[in-house]
């Protein structure tokens, strides 16, 4: 056993090991330096149409490093500014429902009895629902976009952490040192913050991170069937649809935002992989 | 006439922390019919010992010097070879009957399996057998229980069939390791009861922490320190006349003999301190032992000691 | 100090016909101050549950418990939560007894923080002194509980109970997954504490051998009641319970016992689910006759303090 006094780097020592983390990790980084400077780095403004400049070929113009669309938009700035919003519906969407599925988790597996068997079968519930169709009920009640995307993923996806974590806090509750510490005298929240919560984060960050590439490629799908953002926003599922058209003459079109997303969810498939190896409970140090 | 003879035997583990040397230069011989028992604490070696000579090792471990079961060595059989071995001739009755036991295979069927790999008999016979061996380890109506799965049986229960299970084809050497472990004082009773008839023709090797069990069915014992013998001796000699401070602390401590605690702990099998193994707890420590790596000697009567002041 | 009286817990089991598994089945003991009850007894019988059931991590079905004259079972949660701090447990694997992502002395320094008596600057020199108490060493507060062997942990473990400085310490079964050598350096460091602070001990365990040492008092367990309950002294040297005369036998030692006459019980523990009618220990007793199946015995008091339950004495 390493005798790191930090669990912390021991984590990190580990991370340096697993080949999947590091490209999952590298790739990830890469896209969010793009995403963070996309502004500097795009050449030209992403929904500004020049119909003069219309479908213009990749490397045929320094202008146009990537050529255009059929608006004459610069595809390399919308490319950028796609990884901005495919990102940030990622995070955003990650970051509530695993919020929700959290708390709502921990909840129901530490007390058990109604508030359990309440909150599971709204889990139940909410699963037996398709996803598309909820996202077809949402756009057509607040309209389309990004927010009504949003929610659609909220509103299935909290489920998941929900399940991950009373599955966790279950086993975790039989465990002496949350006896031990109810017999210290240390209230319900004490318990939930301090000895669960930190116990539990392994198998969060691996839903999570295997959450972002679900909820990325589930955005992409949704706004590509039209439910999303509405041109000219430059959301790679709607710059696919777009590009659909010209798929014969102009196949970048169609190619440059599907490997965009493929690259981006293959990224946090490696590194939620990855991740789940380091972290498991068997290769000790975090259980 | 020594049935299996272990000849500096040394077994090491490559791990990312560096070489665990679990088991490390051992002398052991097993008589025909005899009952041997390996004493020794958490993480001293033990149970690394019984893998060794049934060869189960994983892959990471090296394995130097020479088991030879009658007269022939065991690490040098090809692993074909070693398969007709494991079973028929040495048998293995391991710790955790409750993951020992594969749950969704019934009980007699786990039986007839170990009995059909070796003994060649068709399904109805072998099933016959299971049945025979599960009463022979008194488990009352063995026909009906063979058809039940392993969680409706007891730990005790279990630990039965593990015993059936090994004893099924009959072989000449038998390794234990723990096989009361977790079990209730008065199953204990019952298993060590069972094991002392089942096993009377028998040679053994038993793996074990704890010295009344050991008392209860050994002729001789060997206690086992930082993955080394330190002392070997037969049952009488060992509790009447203990000559190494290990033994001595070890006994001391039971609750019986006045639950005088050694103190500190035992040495990783990584790294071990310089000279005797055990200086650093031991009353009678001198100069020499701090620098020196004490041999083992024998004082008579098959009584053989690693203490540098055993005879005083 | 303690007082038990029929303190009972059944759990609901079987979907279809309502069964109950009678974990605890009307168990009374006294314990005095600063002394030692050795609860005895095999897997199963419910002394596990005991020991819970006094500090109220689970709800009994009835009973009653007196601690220091107070009625614990009447408490509202509040009100309990201020008096566990006087009362405090020891679990069987210390490793799973301390959270494996807090480093020893947060661990530590978490009893004293929920109590709020140490002064928050004084937090720091109090941990130095617990940890050298329990005979640790002041590095080892840096350190998790995964670097530490099981013996160290479970000197965490009764540093953070002696952090909240109780009167009753509960021990369930404390050294049963350790080796025997640092099995006695615990016990010994439980019997010092007892004398240096007055503990009163419930101490639960399947090992008569480690009770003999460590209590005054013996109650013997079997599916969930106290079959014979005495001094040490007399349950060791004048047991009446056929029970109790076979654990005693059972628990081996030393070539020379094998001479002596050894009482092995047949058959297995029944399940807390069907306890059998009459005399609960009549399907495994030796001295089992009619009357064991039809009538289940009275306790009766056969010595100063000793009471037995058993038709026969």
């Amino acid at each position: 056993m390493a005798q790191h006094n930090n669990q912390f780097m021991d984590v990190i020592e580990r991370f340096k090991e697993s080949r999947s983390v590091t490209i999952g990790a590298t790739i990830i980084v890469l896209f969010c330096l793009l995403a963070i400077f996309a502004p500097q780095l795009s050449p030209n403004n992403p929904t500004k149409a020049c119909l003069d400049d219309r479908l213009i070929s990749p490397f045929t113009e320094f202008r146009y490093p990537l050529g255009t669309d059929h608006l004459g938009r610069c595809f390399l700035s919308r490319l950028l500014y796609g990884t901005r919003i495919s990102l940030m519906v990622g995070i955003t969407v990650v970051s509530i429902s695993a919020t929700v599925g959290i708390i709502l988790g921990v909840v129901s597996g530490y007390y058990g009895g109604l508030p359990d068997a309440l909150i599971m079968r709204l889990v139940d519930a909410t699963l037996a629902f398709p996803s598309i169709f909820l996202a077809v009920a949402i756009a057509g009640i607040l309209g389309q976009g990004l927010v009504s995307v949003m929610i659609a993923l909220v509103v299935v996806d909290w489920t998941k952490y929900a399940r991950v974590v009373r599955g966790s806090v279950l086993s975790l509750k039989e465990k002496e040192f949350i006896e031990s510490a109810r017999s210290l005298g240390a209230t319900d929240l004490h318990i939930m913050a301090r000895h669960i919560l930190p116990n539990i984060v392994a198998p969060i960050i691996v839903v999570a991170t295997l959450g972002m590439a679900y909820v990325i490629l589930s955005a992409a799908a949704l706004s590509f069937l039209g439910f999303g953002p509405q041109p000219p926003t430059p959301e790679w599922g709607v710059m696919l649809n777009a590009g659909r058209v010209y798929m014969r003459t102009e196949p970048h079109l169609t190619i440059l935002p599907g490997l965009a997303i493929m690259a981006m969810v293959l990224a946090f498939n490696l590194l939620g992989d990855g991740l789940r190896d380091i972290l498991d409970p068997k290769r000790s140090v975090i259980e | 006439m020594n049935l299996l003879e272990i000849i500096n035997l040394t077994t090491h583990f490559q791990t990312p922390d560096g070489i665990v040397q679990a088991v490390d230069k051992i002398d052991l011989s097993i008589r025909e019919k005899e009952t041997f028992g390996l004493i020794g604490e958490t993480g001293c070696g033990k149970t690394v010992i019984g893998l060794t000579i049934m060869r189960l090792l994983p892959p990471t471990a090296t394995v130097g010097g020479e088991i030879l079961y009658n007269g022939k060595n065991l690490l040098e059989v090809s692993e074909t070879g070693m398969r007709k071995i494991r079973g028929e001739e040495i048998a293995i009755i391991l710790q955790n009957p409750t993951t020992s036991l594969n749950p969704v295979l019934k009980v007699g069927e786990q039986i007839a399996e170990a009995i059909r790999l070796h003994q060649g008999l068709n399904k109805h016979d072998a099933k016959k057998k299971a049945i025979e061996m599960l009463d022979s380890v008194r488990i009352s109506s063995p026909s009906r229980r063979a058809n039940e799965y392993p969680h409706k049986f007891s730990g005790g229960m279990k630990q039965r069939v593990m015993i059936a299970m090994g004893l099924a084809c009959d072989p000449s050497f038998i390794i234990a390791d723990e096989p009361t472990k977790g079990l209730d004082v008065t199953i204990k009773a019952q298993i060590v009861e069972l094991m002392k008839e089942m096993t009377e023709h028998k040679a053994m090797l038993l793996i074990t922490h704890d010295l009344g069990v050991a008392a209860e069915m050994c002729d001789r014992i060997a206690l086992m320190y930082a993955g080394e013998l330190v002392e070997y001796a037969p049952l009488d000699e060992i509790f009447e006349k203990p000559l190494h401070p290990y033994t001595i602390g070890f006994l001391n401590s039971l609750p019986k003999k006045g639950l005088v605690p050694i103190p500190g702990m035992s040495p990783s099998l990584i790294n071990f301190p310089d000279g005797c193994r055990f200086h650093s707890r031991c009353d009678y420590a001198t100069g020499e032992c701090k620098q020196k790596h004490p041999d083992m000697v024998e004082m008579g009567n098959g009584h053989f000691v690693r203490c540098f002041h055993a005879r005083s | 100090m303690l007082e038990v009286e029929g303190l009972t817990k059944y759990y609901p089991s079987g979907v279809i016909r309502k069964q109950y598994a009678k974990a605890v089945d009307g168990v009374s003991f006294k314990i005095g101050k600063g002394k030692t009850l050795g609860l005895v007894g095999e897997s199963g019988c419910g002394k596990t549950t005991i020991g819970r059931l006094i500090l109220r991590l689970i709800e009994p079905t009835a009973g009653k418990v007196l601690f220091d004259g107070i009625d614990l079972l009447a408490l509202k949660r509040k009100e309990l939560r201020a008096i566990r701090s006087r009362m405090q447990m020891i679990f069987q694997d210390p490793d799973s007894s301390l959270d494996p992502r807090m480093k020893i002395g947060t661990s530590i320094a978490e009893p004293l923080k929920l109590q709020g008596a140490t002064p928050k600057d004084k937090i720091g020199q109090k941990i130095l002194e617990l940890v050298e108490t329990v005979g640790l060493h002041p590095e080892h507060i840096n350190r998790y509980p995964y670097q530490l062997s099981g013996g160290q942990n479970q000197r965490v473990v009764l540093a953070r109970i002696l952090a909240m400085n109780p009167d009753l310490i509960i021990a369930d079964e404390p050294t049963s997954s350790l080796d025997v050598s640092v099995q006695a350096q615990i016990l010994n460091l439980m019997m010092d504490l007892q004398s240096t602070f007055g503990h009163t001990y419930l101490f639960i365990t399947h090992d008569l051998d480690v009770v003999r040492i460590m209590a005054d008092h013996i109650a013997v367990m079997y599916l969930g009641r106290i079959v014979e309950i005495g001094k040490t002294h007399d349950i060791f040297n004048g047991a009446k319970h056929p029970y109790t005369h076979a654990l005693l036998s059972a628990a081996m030692m030393e070539p020379a016992a094998g001479q002596r006459e050894r009482v092995i019980l047949k058959g297995e523990t029944p399940g807390p689910t069907d306890i059998p009618a009459g005399c609960r220990f009549h399907t495994r007793c030796i001295r089992r006759e009619e009357i064991c199946m039809l009538k289940d015995p009275e306790t009766v008091e056969v010595g100063d303090g000793h009471y037995v339950a058993c038709h026969f004495v």
